[in-house]
């Protein structure tokens, strides 16, 4: 693989420090946005680590534009939009014309389900299937320490 | 993509062959009789042309080892074909060169010698020999096959030779032919790699290792050798070439899409690794199902736990800024119990795979979904060592993230209604 798999020290210390900005020990917070504020640490210490990676940027891109509606970063992928329109007829007539075209089928289904993982990875719209991947790999290995941390602090507290 | 232990091979020496394997290369060409002293099982010898003394009947020198038949010794201890090197006696590296040598993934699984050698190190199968000859007895040949089926399918001397070019001429064929190389490999790993895990390839049944997964049917380099040689040689761009196999198309178009084929099929084979269960699954459509499922379950864990961290956080601002001086994840029972945890669950603490993550205190949590649950348990051992990261920071990131931490929180964003549905908040106390 590519890249290293992230410290988790870096990552708490990120998600640490975000959390201090963010100043969510403030009484005034309700506990959904004291949720919505660590979660926001969360990502925002996971794309922190690996900044080279497409989906770390489209995850900024989301979060800044979420909370200051306009996009801090400018964005630097072709806004392409995947089309898989060809699919459905095809899927129809292997259908029709014979049950042992499972080929054509796979490959709708294949097409289907690539399309959930875009939307599931962040920036996932404007990949083609290699990058996708790719990124897949990226943001799972950096969602595991997330959630490391995040269960290891879960457990300091308690 | 199991490993094939059903070869019957039993004997995992790093350095040897299995002398059970060599009575398949031989059988066809009729068995030469090694030992004089007539003993029941006369152990043939592939004819490799490498190798001295080879169409002696009588090889006085091999006798010494060809006697051993009733153990596993290596019977050509000593009279290795001059073009490869010895074995190396450690199991680890053959995992290594071969990983090595599985960086330029090629499609398509040709049989041939280099391609089957990242294979059957890792997964021990013993097709190399017969497959590298048997391009032309068909492309099909799948890394399942056993020693006895490939035996049968190969016959004739020519193959047996042929298979002994291909070992030998493993360490330099294996530079020559580009194949697709997704990464340089450098030249001694190579053929050292290559001309090993060939002549291991033999023995190697029992590995199995979370990189057998990692390899590929169809992928390692693609031996042509001095069979299948075809003409086209197209280069792609500035670092890819791809040589078109035996009997496959060599238009530029199913080049294009043969490279692409092979650069997907391989890194699927790391998300097979990466995500928990997939050891067993074959085909994209499963496979991209699973990893939709781990990511999906991964994302609702942080949201899950981010709801909890939220309803403990009475404590949160105590600690936090202790948790900060100190180096939590470092030192074992380096932070201190004055804040009011405990000790024992920072030391080797990267690993909290355990059931009962719960706390029993916090009322009205909802129940984690099954997979849910089935995530928290996983075993977390995929994870490697760590390294740390580059911990500079471009200008452009750091302005991003000032950007973004400075943020002001109370603009009270719409609660989405998902969060509301998804997390009860009945039981919190605030």
């Amino acid at each position: 693989m590519q890249n290293t798999i992230p410290s988790k020290q870096v990552l708490l210390k990120t998600f640490l420090t975000g959390l201090r900005r963010r100043n969510i020990t403030n009484k005034g917070m309700t506990l959904l946005e004291r949720k919505r504020a660590i979660k926001l640490s969360a990502d925002l210490a996971m794309a922190s680590v690996r900044k080279e990676a497409k989906w770390s940027n489209a995850l900024m891109a989301d979060l800044s534009r979420k909370f200051q509606r306009k996009t801090v970063l400018p964005s630097k992928h072709r806004h392409v939009v995947i089309k898989g329109n060809k699919v459905s007829t095809h899927k129809r007539g292997a259908r029709r014309r014979c049950a042992a075209k499972a080929t054509a089928i796979a490959k709708c289904i294949i097409r289907k389900r690539e399309q959930v993982l875009r939307r599931l990875v962040p920036g996932g719209k404007c990949m083609d299937e290699c990058t996708l991947l790719d990124e897949t790999l990226d943001y799972l290995q950096l969602l595991k320490a997330q959630v490391d941390v995040m269960r290891l602090l879960v457990k300091a507290l308690e | 993509m199991d490993l094939c232990e059903s070869n019957g091979l039993e004997k995992r020496n790093g350095d040897r062959i299995d002398p059970q394997l060599i009575p398949q290369f031989g059988a066809p060409i009729g068995m030469v009789p090694v030992s004089g002293a007539g003993t029941g099982t006369a152990s043939p010898f592939p004819l490799w042309p490498g190798m001295p003394n080879l169409s002696n009947p009588i090889a006085e020198p091999f006798n010494p080892g060809m006697l051993n038949q009733s153990s596993n010794k290596f019977p050509y201890s000593g009279v290795l074909p001059p073009g490869l090197p010895n074995f190396p006696s450690e199991p680890g590296f053959i995992e290594r060169a071969a990983r090595l040598s599985c960086f330029s993934a090629n499609a398509g699984f040709n049989g041939l010698m280099n391609n089957s050698i990242s294979n059957q190190a890792q997964k021990g199968e013993l097709n190399s020999m017969n497959i590298g000859s048997g391009s032309s007895h068909g492309n099909q040949l799948k890394n399942q096959g056993s020693i006895e089926n490939n035996s049968e399918t190969n016959e004739g001397a020519e193959d047996k030779i042929s298979n002994g070019d291909n070992a030998n001429a493993n360490g330099d064929s294996s530079q020559n032919d580009s194949g697709s190389k997704k990464r340089k490999r450098t030249n001694q790993d190579g053929a050292m790699g290559q001309g090993q895990a060939s002549m291991k390839s033999q023995e190697e049944a029992g590995k199995q290792t979370s990189e057998s997964k990692k390899e590929v049917d169809n992928s390692g380099s693609k031996n042509t050798g001095k069979n299948g040689k075809d003409a086209a040689d197209v280069p792609k761009g500035d670092y890819i070439h791809v040589r078109a196999r035996r009997g496959q198309a060599t238009n530029s178009h199913s080049l294009a899409e043969r490279v692409r084929r092979e650069k997907i099929s391989e890194r699927m084979k790391y998300l097979q690794e990466l995500v928990p269960g997939c050891s067993k699954v074959t085909g994209k459509a499963v496979m991209l199902d699973e990893i939709i499922n781990y990511v999906q379950s991964l994302q609702r864990q942080v949201e899950f736990l981010s709801m909890k961290l939220a309803a403990v956080n009475p404590r949160l601002d105590l600690n936090i800024e202790t948790l900060l001086s100190k180096d939590i994840l470092q030192g074992r029972g380096a932070c201190s119990s004055t804040v009011g945890f405990t000790h024992e669950m920072f030391h080797s603490q990267l690993l909290p795979s355990q059931p009962g993550l719960l706390p029993p205190g916090l009322p009205g949590m909802l129940n984690p979904s099954d997979p849910f649950r089935r995530a928290i348990n996983t075993p977390l051992s995929a994870m490697n060592p760590f390294k740390d990261p580059n911990p500079q920071m471009s200008t452009t990131w750091q302005d991003e993230l000032h950007n973004v931490m400075s943020m002001n929180f109370a603009t009270n964003p719409p609660l989405s209604t998902q969060e509301i549905a998804t997390k009860p908040s009945d039981g919190f106390q605030l």
